[in-house]
C-alpha cells in the first residue's frame, strides 16, 4: 500500500458514535451568556452615584474652605492676622472718626441752644454771629457776612 | 368762569415759581436785612415789598433745607428695622414742609405788621420743633453710619476669641484672658448701647439724649479695641511674624 492509498482511507475516518452524540448534545445545550446582567448593572449604577456623591461634597467643601465658613472651627488654622496691628489700628480709627462726628453734632447742638437762648441780641450784630452759627440752621457759612435762617428771621420780626 | 378762575391759578403758579427762584439763593447774608431797612427810609411800599421778598426767600431756603434732609435721610442704606424710624423721621419732614408751605401763602397777603408776626411765628417753632428734628435726623445718619463698624468689631472680637483659645492650649496666659474678658464686655456694652439708641429713636426720645447713647456706644466701642491692641502686643510677643 503507498503513501496515496493510505491517505484516502483517512476520509473515512469517524468519531465514535456515543462520543458523537454527547458533544452533539454538549453543545445545543448551551446558551450564550448575556452582554449585561440585572444585578451588575444595578452595582454599576449605584457605584456611580457614590462617585457623583463624593465629587459634589468635595467641591462642597472646597468652596465652603475657599469662603471662610469654617472660621470659626477647631479644624481650620487660627488667623494671626485678626491681631494684626495694622488693621486693628485702621478699624480703631474708624471708630475715632465717628466719636469726632459725634462731637461735633453735640457742639453744633450746644451752639444751636445758645443762639435760640440768646435771642434778638444777635441780631445787633449779626456778622459776629455767623462765625459761630450752626450748620444745622443752615444758610451756609462761607462769608463773615452769611447770617442763618433763624437769625434772618428773628430779623425780620423786628 | 374760567376767566374769574384764571387771576387766582396764575397766582399759585407764578407764587410757586417765586417760592422756587427764591430758594435757589440760599445764602442770606447781614447786607440783606440792612435793604430791608433801607427800604423802610423809602417808604412803606418799599419797606413792603423787601420784607415779603426776604421773609419769602428765607422761608423758601428752610423748606429746602428740609428737602435736603429728607433726601440724605432717604438716601441711606438702611435694615428693614430702621426703615421704621426712617419713615417716622421723613414724615416728621413732611409736616415741615407743609408748614412752611402754609406760611409761605400767608407771606403774599400779609402787611408790614403781618411779615413781621409770620417772622416770629415761624422763627418759634423752628425752635420748638424743627431744630430737634434737625438734630435727631443728623442723629440717625450718624447711627446708621455706625453700624457697620459694631459688626466689625464683633466679627474682630471672634477673632481674637479664636486666637486665644488657641494660646491657651498650648500654655496658660492670664494676662490674655483677663484682656480677652473685658473685651468681651466692652463690646456687649456697646452693642447694649446701641440698641439703646435705636429705641431712644423709636421713642423719640430728646436728641441729645440719643446723642448722648451713641457716644457712649462708640466710646466703649473704642476702648474694646485698647484691649485688642493689648491682646495684639502680647501675642506678636508670643509668635513674633517678624524677624
Amino acid at each position: 500500500m503507498n503513501l496515496f492509498q493510505i491517505l484516502k482511507q483517512f476520509k473515512n475516518i469517524e468519531p465514535d458514535p456515543a462520543f458523537k452524540e454527547t458533544s452533539r448534545r454538549a453543545i445545543l445545550a448551551y446558551r450564550p451568556v448575556a452582554p449585561t446582567t440585572h444585578l451588575w448593572s444595578a452595582q454599576r449604577t449605584l457605584w456611580r452615584i457614590i462617585e457623583t456623591g463624593a465629587a459634589v461634597a468635595l467641591t462642597g467643601f472646597f468652596v465652603l474652605l475657599i469662603t471662610g465658613a469654617f472660621s470659626g472651627s477647631r479644624f481650620v488654622p487660627v488667623q494671626y492676622s485678626a491681631v494684626d496691628p495694622q488693621s486693628l489700628h485702621a478699624e480703631a480709627q474708624a471708630i475715632d472718626i465717628q466719636i469726632q462726628l459725634a462731637n461735633v453734632t453735640y457742639a453744633e447742638s450746644a451752639v444751636e441752644s445758645t443762639v435760640q437762648t440768646a435771642g434778638g441780641k444777635l441780631l445787633g450784630n449779626p456778622k459776629k454771629a455767623s462765625s459761630t452759627a450752626p450748620s444745622a440752621a443752615r444758610g451756609t457759612t462761607e462769608a463773615t457776612s452769611t447770617i442763618t435762617i433763624d437769625q434772618a428771621l428773628q430779623g425780620l420780626s423786628q | 368762569m374760567f376767566f374769574l378762575l384764571l387771576p387766582p391759578l396764575a397766582g399759585i403758579f407764578l407764587g410757586s415759581v417765586n417760592t422756587a427762584r427764591a430758594a435757589d439763593n440760599c445764602v442770606i447774608t447781614s447786607s440783606d436785612l440792612d435793604a430791608v431797612t433801607a427800604a423802610a427810609a423809602q417808604g412803606l411800599m418799599a419797606e413792603l415789598a423787601a420784607r415779603r421778598a426776604l421773609l419769602t426767600r428765607t422761608i423758601a431756603c428752610a423748606k429746602a433745607e428740609a428737602q435736603s434732609l429728607q433726601n440724605n435721610l432717604n438716601g441711606l442704606s438702611v435694615s428693614d428695622d430702621e426703615k421704621t424710624i426712617r419713615a417716622q423721621l421723613s414724615d416728621r419732614l413732611n409736616d415741615a414742609m407743609n408748614y412752611y408751605d402754609l406760611e409761605l401763602e400767608k407771606v403774599g397777603g400779609a402787611g408790614i405788621t403781618g411779615t413781621q408776626i409770620i417772622a416770629k411765628e415761624v422763627f418759634a417753632w423752628r425752635g420748638n420743633n424743627y431744630n430737634f428734628l434737625a438734630a435727631q435726623v443728623a442723629n440717625f445718619t450718624l447711627w446708621v453710619k455706625s453700624q457697620n463698624l459694631f459688626e466689625t468689631a464683633l466679627a474682630r472680637l471672634r477673632s481674637v476669641e479664636s486666637i486665644v483659645s488657641f494660646l491657651e492650649q498650648a500654655g496658660a496666659q492670664n494676662e490674655l484672658r483677663s484682656d480677652l474678658a473685658s473685651a468681651q464686655v466692652l463690646v456687649q456694652d456697646a452693642r447694649n448701647e446701641n440698641d439703646s439708641a435705636r429705641n431712644a429713636f423709636l421713642q423719640s426720645l430728646p436728641p441729645d439724649q440719643t446723642l448722648a447713647l451713641i457716644q457712649q456706644s462708640l466710646q466703649s466701642l473704642s476702648d474694646a479695641y485698647q484691649k485688642f491692641f493689648d491682646i495684639s502686643t502680647v501675642v506678636q510677643t508670643l509668635l513674633p511674624t517678624k524677624p
